[in-house]
């Protein structure tokens, strides 16, 4: 092929093709301007830093990710998840000034960069998903028990390390993602299943350990215990836990049920969540102030775009040749869409509470920075025009089953 | 299936796209129906009320407790604006130091686990040392605020600490008590040996804090409760453990009066020309009762959040504040009065909707309270009477001069049955309860949390003679002038039982001698041969039914459930005999006494003593009037009381010291009255002192041979009435002779009714 004149002009051109990850671009927009309404409804400061100075950052990042060749991309990828790993192991030692890496909400999660607040696990999010997408790549050894070893090394490195800050919230995401991941790459399903299965059984057997077993025999942490307690109780209608341990759901739950089929409106949806001291409104607990302020109409319009972004998201993986891009792209559906389902689901009383954002809506630097990320390369990916003559990815014919 | 999928799209990882889109599709419909799920229907419908109920703000608005008046309308309790200052029980320990000391040192977690025990010991030592520097500040502090005496705020937390420590036995007590019930067998003490709430809670230790000086005190609060590493929060840290209570104080003004008495009309030994001032305490603090805590009863019993929803204003909650005795318990209903509530929109600030407080009612007794205070006055030791003197016993008895008696007094008006003055023995002033409830409360052998009034009863001894002789009139079986020939003993085959004293001390007997003289010599005999005619006409309840009839062995119904009805239970023959001399099962109180003397006056028989004059009581109906006195029976038991107190072979009429002239001494001598009085002298059979509480007879803890109790009653007729107008009843426990030691007693109080007017005829006041 004879080398252009103008190559990043040539970029350019690629990039402005229309394709599907525009669309995701389109809807993370959308969901940004939400949750920058949403937060102006409890806070407009903070409303206005995640507009004027988070934003403009992510942008910025956005257009960083876009930019760089996926294969130089690919050979970056495990030493970018050697930093955050380095990172993660910064926060979590115990000489290191409190200046530096604040405890904040009991975890030492963040460092102080002067100008922002720098959430390393946002960062080994990414590192991780590419990562692994760069190992799975042309490999077949995952279709075997023994060959899913070491992805799940590569997951259990940085989730161990974001355990100790502690911050349960992110370390719950790795796991599916890594899941979906190994599903999109052709890994047997009946593996995965029995795997899924047994931790599943685990989660089982420490919820019923919590419910039903005497002191002596609990393994989980106090704080950990009496959050499944409290969920527990509120699902069985018992109120005993409502004022301490079950009190941010139980006011999530309110706030949500409140909202209606179309909301309070901004107004009278402040002085409500003010009064009914929603805690966290502005991160954690944004989607109750959501569907309070525009009810159950503007809960599902949230929940349609993160369907719409990650479809999208999926839709260029589906359209790419390039295995990293594909696995990458599918590791970044999955981790947002894990995201975002487990901070609604807490919020609406399916899971227990844990300190986890809704991506794009929440409001916090880091967050944002690094799900912009995702998408710039997600756009990144999908702007390049296939290798001809790439090999075939994770296609092993199986006539025995519809997804092998 | 298989096979046109696989056909539709070739690509596994395509179909593998498929898949993972169709669950994140049912994950988000999930999401979705949840969402729906709650924000429509009954769940919405909750969810919004509840929300929208957070916009209104409901606040309580207090109440003002009704004050308490006495027959003047002098207060003599009623509510203000106060402070006080509460001390968490760690800091009044100092265990908080070492606790703090503790936390501190381990903060640090990754010094705390390179340091071995010694260096471990060492810094909690040192942090231990800054912290009681804290708490030695506070208390020094708070000591300079309260303006105590040096060491006064080390007593008050050793009282506190005591005080903790002596409720968490009686819990432990208790609960082990329980177990071992539930059980069935011995159950551990370490099993019950855990903390009591009160260990966990903050303890007065300063009352009725000035303003000024509660602004002061706030500062420091402040101070230490700011957070952060200042070194000025820290050094005061302390001060996050002190709570600073707005509160209403229930003040007592008349709870401390001064009094001057004249000492010319005392006994020959204590009389002197110079008047005495005595200050006396707790002057109301029985009658008008104690305050106290609501407890989980008093909650339950009347819930100010009733469980069927809203609010009771008159219900009762955590830290309210109630009657624990006497007038404030009695009429808590009228006192208390009902709280406001206000309803407002936080968001409007517009009152939605309020009901505003009933402030409780007035009550008014019928108590003087200054008449009160002189007679405790005249009953406390430094006026001499309620200590024992030489002239009290013989010469064996000696080494107990100086010794202080307990004892009552009612002082009753007979027309309107209004109770005047009803003083007990020792006195509780209220500070000194404050500062060490324990020695009151705890005090086996003065018992001084008791009212003797009303609250112990006692054998009448001789002083229901008088009753007895008026019931044996009315029911003829003694004429009015019949005399009888009085044996020296009742019963031939116990000579030594039912005995005349004037036998007992002369060998000689009284002869023939009609109702008046049996009264003025205070012939047993004479009262046993009446009380067996009794028995062998009506039965062995005629006089118990005539005790009754006076008010012994019933409900007062003077409105205080504190008072006891004593005791009536004669069950053979000779109980029958023995309680027309006061002695074996029939027990009262100075209440009763006073009551029976005023319907002997006057014939009313259903009438009750009065204590609380508004609101008017809904007592409940009297025993129905079945025996009415007869004016014969009335007049010689009057005759006899007044020959008693006045003519000098009466036992109620000469004290056994002389006066100038070398005469026994009177002991009635109020110019223009004329005293009818009976003494009785009561054996109390045993006495029993409980000095662990356990309320169980342990060895060592019974006197079998207690001195006797002494009565004197006491009806006083001014010159130009009528009829005597007002009654004195005196109890002067374990002391000895009735006319010897609570005549002299009786006489002041005599004297302090007519300083105070009453004692004018035609009335004056």
């Amino acid at each position: 092929m004879p080398r252009s004149e103008h190559p990043i002009l040539d970029q350019l051109k690629l990039l402005a093709r229309p394709h599907p990850g525009w669309y995701a671009l389109a809807a993370a927009l959308l969901l940004i301007l939400i949750g920058i309404t949403a937060i102006g409804t409890v806070n407009d400061d903070l409303a206005s830093v995640q507009g004027k100075r988070w934003l403009p950052i992510a942008f910025i990042a956005l257009a960083c990710a876009i930019l760089p060749n996926p294969r130089w991309l690919g050979h970056m990828a495990y030493p970018m998840l050697g930093l955050a790993i380095a990172l993660l192991v910064f926060v979590i030692l115990p000489f290191v000034p409190r200046s530096i890496v604040p405890v904040r909400n009991g975890s030492t999660a963040w460092i102080n960069l002067g100008f922002m607040y720098f959430q390393p696990s946002e960062m080994a999010k990414v590192a991780f998903i590419l990562s692994l997408a760069w190992y799975l790549r042309y490999r077949e050894n995952h279709r075997t028990l023994k060959g899913l070893l070491i992805p799940f090394v590569i997951m259990f490195v940085p989730v161990i390390l974001i355990l100790k800050e502690p911050d349960l919230g992110s370390a719950l995401l790795f796991a599916p993602t890594l899941f979906v991941m190994l599903a999109a790459a052709g890994a047997k399903l009946r593996h995965l299943a029995a795997l899924l299965g047994i931790g599943l059984a685990a989660v089982a057997l420490n919820i019923a350990i919590v419910l039903f077993a005497p002191p002596s025999m609990q393994v989980l942490q106090d704080h950990q215990r009496v959050r499944i307690e409290a969920m527990y109780y509120q699902v069985i209608g018992d109120n005993r836990m409502v004022k301490d341990e079950g009190y941010q759901q139980d006011v999530a739950m309110r706030m949500v049920a409140a909202g209606g089929v179309t909301g309070y409106g901004a107004d009278h949806s402040r002085t409500i969540i003010e009064y009914n001291k929603l805690p966290f409104d502005y991160n954690d607990m944004i989607y109750p102030v959501i569907v309070n302020r525009w009810g159950m109409l503007g809960g599902w319009a949230v929940l349609g775009l993160y369907i719409v972004l990650v479809g999208s998201i999926l839709l260029v993986a589906a359209r790419s040749r390039d295995p990293f891009a594909r696995l990458s792209c599918v590791g970044f559906a999955g981790i947002i869409f894990t995201q975002a389902s487990i901070n609604i689901a807490m919020t609406v009383g399916l899971m227990p509470i844990t300190g986890i954002t809704l991506p794009l809506i929440s409001y916090g630097g880091s967050s944002l920075l690094f799900t912009f990320v995702m998408i710039g390369l997600v756009i990144n990916f999908a702007a390049r025009r296939p290798q001809m003559l790439a090999r075939p990815s994770f296609e092993f014919d199986n006539a025995d089953a519809i997804f092998q | 299936m298989r096979s046109s999928l696989r056909s539709a799209v070739p690509s596994m990882f395509q179909r593998r796209l498929i898949l993972l889109t169709a669950l994140a599709l049912l994950i988000g419909t999930t999401l979705g129906i949840a969402t729906a799920g709650l924000t429509t229907g009954q769940s919405f419908r909750e969810a919004r009320s509840e929300a929208e109920a957070k916009l209104q703000a409901t606040r309580f608005t207090s109440t003002v407790r009704g004050r308490v008046l006495d027959r003047n309308g002098l207060e003599l309790a009623k509510d203000e604006p106060g402070w006080e200052v509460a001390v968490h029980f760690s800091v009044i320990t100092g265990d908080w130091a070492h606790e703090q000391a503790i936390a501190d040192a381990r903060a640090d977690k990754l010094a705390w686990e390179r340091m071995d025990d010694a260096q471990r010991d060492a810094e909690v030592e040192s942090l231990h040392r800054e912290y009681d520097q804290q708490v030695q500040m506070l208390f020094t502090t708070l000591e300079q605020l309260g303006r105590l005496k040096p060491g006064q705020m080390q007593d008050r937390r050793d009282n506190i600490t005591r005080w903790v420590h002596a409720q968490q036995t009686h819990i432990w007590n208790k609960r082990q008590e329980q177990a071992e019930a539930e059980r069935g067998e011995p159950v551990p003490r370490s099993e019950v040996e855990e903390p009591i709430a009160e260990q966990n809670q903050y303890h007065t230790v300063l009352h009725d804090l000035r303003d000024e000086l509660r602004l002061q005190l706030e500062d420091f609060i402040v101070i230490g409760r700011t957070e952060g590493d200042r070194a000025e929060a820290w050094s005061m840290r302390v001060f996050e453990m002190v709570e600073l209570r707005r509160l209403t104080v229930r003040r007592y003004p008349h709870d401390t009066m001064h009094v001057t008495l004249d000492r010319s009309t005392l006994p020959e030994p204590l009389k002197n020309t110079e008047p005495i001032r005595i200050d006396v305490k707790g002057v109301s603090t029985h009658l008008v009762g104690l305050m106290r805590d609501a407890w989980a009863e008093d909650v339950n019993d009347q819930p100010f959040l009733p469980e069927s929803g809203g609010f009771d204003l008159s219900g009762y909650r955590g830290g309210d504040r109630l009657g624990q005795s006497g007038i404030e318990y009695a009429m808590e209903h009228v006192l208390r009065g009902t709280r406001g509530v206000r309803t407002t929109n936080l968001n409007t600030g517009e009152i939605a909707s309020e009901v505003l407080p009933q402030a409780g009612r007035d009550v008014m007794l019928s108590v003087d309270i200054r008449l009160q205070a002189q007679v405790q006055a005249v009953m406390s030791p430094e006026f001499g009477l309620m200590v024992f003197q030489p002239w009290h016993g013989g010469e064996e008895q000696q080494d107990l001069v100086g010794m202080p008696f307990n004892g009552g007094a009612v002082v009753m008006d007979i027309a309107s049955g209004d109770v005047l003055a009803a003083v007990t023995m020792p006195a509780v002033p209220r500070d000194e309860l404050a500062e060490d409830p324990l020695s009151f409360w705890r005090d086996p052998l003065n018992r001084p949390m008791y009212h003797r009034g009303w609250q112990v009863p006692y054998p009448p001894g001789s002083t229901v003679k008088p009753l007895v002789v008026t019931a044996a009139i009315t029911d003829r079986v003694l004429g009015e002038n019949e005399t009888i020939d009085t044996p020296g003993y009742l019963w031939e085959n116990k000579p030594l039982v039912y005995r005349d004293w004037y036998w007992k001390v002369h060998t000689a007997l009284r002869g023939e001698i009609n109702g008046i003289e049996a009264l003025k010599f205070s012939s047993n005999p004479f009262f046993g041969l009446l009380a067996e005619r009794l028995i062998e006409r009506f039965g062995r309840d005629r006089l118990p039914a005539w005790y009754r009839q006076f008010g012994l062995g019933v409900d007062p119904r003077i409105g205080l459930g504190e008072a006891i009805n004593g005791k009536l239970i004669p069950q053979n023959h000779a109980d029958g005999c023995f309680i027309a001399i006061g002695q074996g099962p029939v027990s009262t109180t100075p209440l009763q006494v006073c009551t029976a003397y005023a319907r002997l006056v006057h014939g009313k028989m259903d009438q009750p003593p009065r204590l609380i004059v508004h609101p008017r009581l809904s007592l409940d109906a009297g025993p129905s009037v079945k025996h009415q006195p007869s004016a014969s029976g009335r007049r010689v038991a009057l005759e006899g009381m007044r020959l008693a107190a006045s003519e000098r072979d009466g036992t109620a009429s000469v004290l056994r010291v002389l006066d100038s002239n070398g005469r026994r001494q009177p002991i009635f001598n109020v110019p223009g009255v004329t005293v009818m009085a009976k003494s009785g002298t009561a054996d109390p059979d045993v006495r029993w002192i409980d000095y662990n509480f356990n309320e169980k007879v342990d060895p060592g803890e019974v006197d079998t041979e207690p001195r006797d109790h002494a009565w004197v009653v006491a009806l006083v007729q001014p010159d130009g009435a009528p009829r005597p107008t007002h009654v004195v009843a005196v109890i002067v426990e374990h002391a000895g002779s009735g006319g010897q030691i609570a005549g002299p007693v009786v006489n002041q109080i005599i004297h302090a009714l007519q300083q105070h007017r009453y004692l004018e005829y035609p009335p004056n006041r």
